[in-house]
């Protein structure tokens, strides 16, 4: 039997002799990228139920809580029409930092742009690909998020500080943990292990050396090795982290406005 | 009687060809290029099939089996499903000599492009003022005056000294699958090549620009198929392509970095 050498061609959008479900991986990662865009715009714009506990007019009794997507919490000026909420001066630094990071960019190169969609199969635009020479260009300061990045990873841990003291009956303060205070604590953990497993940071602390001697050098060589180790997990901590701050969110929503209690452990 | 393997290889040169189907017998261990042979033993004595070693270690047997490259020699029949049969395609990326063959021989022109190892005069070794500090005799054995580097720093640069040459890479990435962009990109076996150098604690070349302009660094887009296929897994993408990035916006992309070199051109 003989079929025709023409059907061996690659030229539509997920044309490909490959026989497994190669489609699944980017039809998933689309839907997940689409449904946490489409929840960050809503809450960022909702510009209501965002934080609560004693100072915020809100659950007086309770620690002070702030949505991930609200921190660092600006003061805007009056001036400013009311639906532009703080929260839009602020996700800009996340959601550059997210969508300039080495794996977020295969993921949705992949997902969402079909570029390739999967290994070894068609993509739809072949015309005048420039890759990140074109207008992707932009993806080469990452690094400049990165170092906002830390400082967000440092709002987060001044977070979990203010979420374990609670107002305590005679006045004053105490430490105390609530649901709400593991969940934005668990939030900081994966936020970290993102932040401290960039490919950029790898560079900056010791990949971009050659020589490793030097009293400086072997510190620095341990430096990358530790960041090394954790870079090899980076896409897991980035859908982890993108996934623990939508809950962080999505939980002080549900306290703020009154839907559900957080429950003190301690 | 032994169960039946059911083959669909493509025959034909660049221009013109076909599938054609055989049918050989399965044995136990069988990988998919001894099924190829065979074919040619059995049915075809002209079937063109590249191979060495049968050991995953020449890189000559590469092909697309059921549309994913791979090595034949590693391939082993029984992972597909008895009665379905095999697809057996050349690789995509190259013009097809014959059958499964294919003339890889533009990878040997990018390969020229390249500079090779530069000795550092050892004196004068040591690119980071920290190691400085240390004393240009780190870099000499003390007895043989050889220069000489650390484990740590040749265990990273070892990585890359493991390609087989095999290029499943060069033909899974979509810049030269997809976008037949081979006059302006290099391909990731290459730049697998240029990172071993680079990151050479004893070189002193200097590849950076080479590796943006006229090896197409930013064509990828680190969507990764190359560190998928490759069969000495390499981490190509996070070891090699990633860190030649940084160091390429270290040197032409950074504003801050390229500022400093402005007000301070010596340092
Ligand atoms: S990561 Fe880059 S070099 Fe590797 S296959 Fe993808 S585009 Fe090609
Ligand atoms: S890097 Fe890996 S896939 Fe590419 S040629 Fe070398 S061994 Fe083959
Ligand atoms: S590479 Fe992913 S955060 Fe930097
Ligand atoms: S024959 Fe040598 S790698 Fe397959």
């Amino acid at each position: 039997m003989a079929s025709n050498a023409a059907t061996l061609r690659e030229d539509s959008l997920g044309q490909t002799q490959r026989r497994d479900l190669w489609w699944v991986q980017p039809v998933a990662m689309a839907a997940a990228f689409i449904a946490f865009i489409i929840y960050a715009t809503y809450r960022g714009l909702a510009n209501a139920d965002y934080m609560y506990g004693h100072g915020t007019g809100k659950l007086p009794e309770s620690a002070y809580f702030l949505s991930p997507f609200y921190s660092p919490l600006l003061a805007l000026p009056s001036w400013l029409p009311a639906w532009l909420g703080p929260a839009i001066f602020v996700m800009w630094m996340p959601a550059g930092f997210r969508l300039t990071c080495y794996y977020a960019r295969r993921a949705y190169y992949r997902a969402l742009f079909a570029d390739p969609p999967a290994c070894a199969v068609a993509e739809m635009c072949k015309k005048n690909y420039k890759g990140e020479r074109g207008v992707w260009i932009f993806q080469n300061l990452h690094r400049y998020f990165l170092y906002l990045a830390m400082l967000l990873v440092l709002m987060h841990v001044y977070h979990v500080v203010e979420a374990c003291r609670w107002p305590a009956e005679g006045g004053g303060m105490r430490f105390g943990v609530s649901v709400g205070t593991l969940v934005i604590a668990v939030d900081l953990l994966f936020l970290s292990l993102y932040v401290f497993s960039c490919h950029s940071l790898r560079h900056l602390v010791g990949g971009r050396l050659d020589c490793f001697s030097g009293s400086s050098g072997e510190s620095r060589y341990k430096l990358w090795r530790c960041c090394s180790a954790l870079n090899e997990h980076h896409g897991k901590y980035f859908w982890l982290s993108l996934f623990t701050v939508g809950f962080a969110d999505f939980y002080i929503w549900m306290v703020a406005s009154g839907r559900i209690h957080d429950l003190r452990l301690f | 009687m032994a169960e039946e393997a059911i083959l669909h290889i493509y025959r034909g040169n660049n221009d013109k060809g076909e599938m054609v189907e055989y049918r050989v017998p399965v044995q136990p261990g069988m990988v998919v290029l001894d099924a190829v042979h065979a074919v040619q033993a059995m049915y075809s004595p002209d079937l063109a099939v590249r191979w060495n070693c049968k050991a995953g270690k020449c890189g000559s047997c590469s092909g697309e089996v059921n549309g994913k490259p791979r090595l034949m020699c590693m391939d082993r029949m029984d992972k597909y499903p008895a009665g379905e049969p095999i697809v057996i395609r050349p690789i995509k990326s190259f013009p097809v000599m014959k059958d499964l063959a294919t003339d890889v021989s533009w990878n040997y022109r990018v390969n020229k492009k390249i500079p090779p190892f530069q000795m550092k005069p050892v004196a004068t070794s040591l690119r980071d003022a920290d190691a400085k500090s240390a004393g240009s005799e780190s870099r000499r054995d003390s007895a043989t005056a050889e220069p000489r580097f650390s484990q740590e720093e040749a265990d990273r640069v070892q990585e890359f000294r493991k390609c087989i040459e095999c290029y499943l890479c060069q033909n899974v990435c979509h810049v030269l699958r997809d976008h037949e962009k081979h006059e302006e990109f290099g391909g990731p076996r290459f730049f697998v090549r240029v990172a071993s150098l680079e990151m050479h604690p004893l070189d002193c070349g200097d590849r950076l620009e080479l590796v943006k302009d006229q090896l197409g660094l930013g064509f990828c887009n680190i969507t990764r198929c190359c560190t998928e296929v490759c069969p000495e897994h390499i981490h190509i993408t996070d070891n090699a392509i990633i860190p030649l990035k940084e160091r390429v916006v270290d040197r032409f992309y950074d504003p801050i970095k390229k500022l400093l070199r402005i007000v301070f051109p010596k340092a």
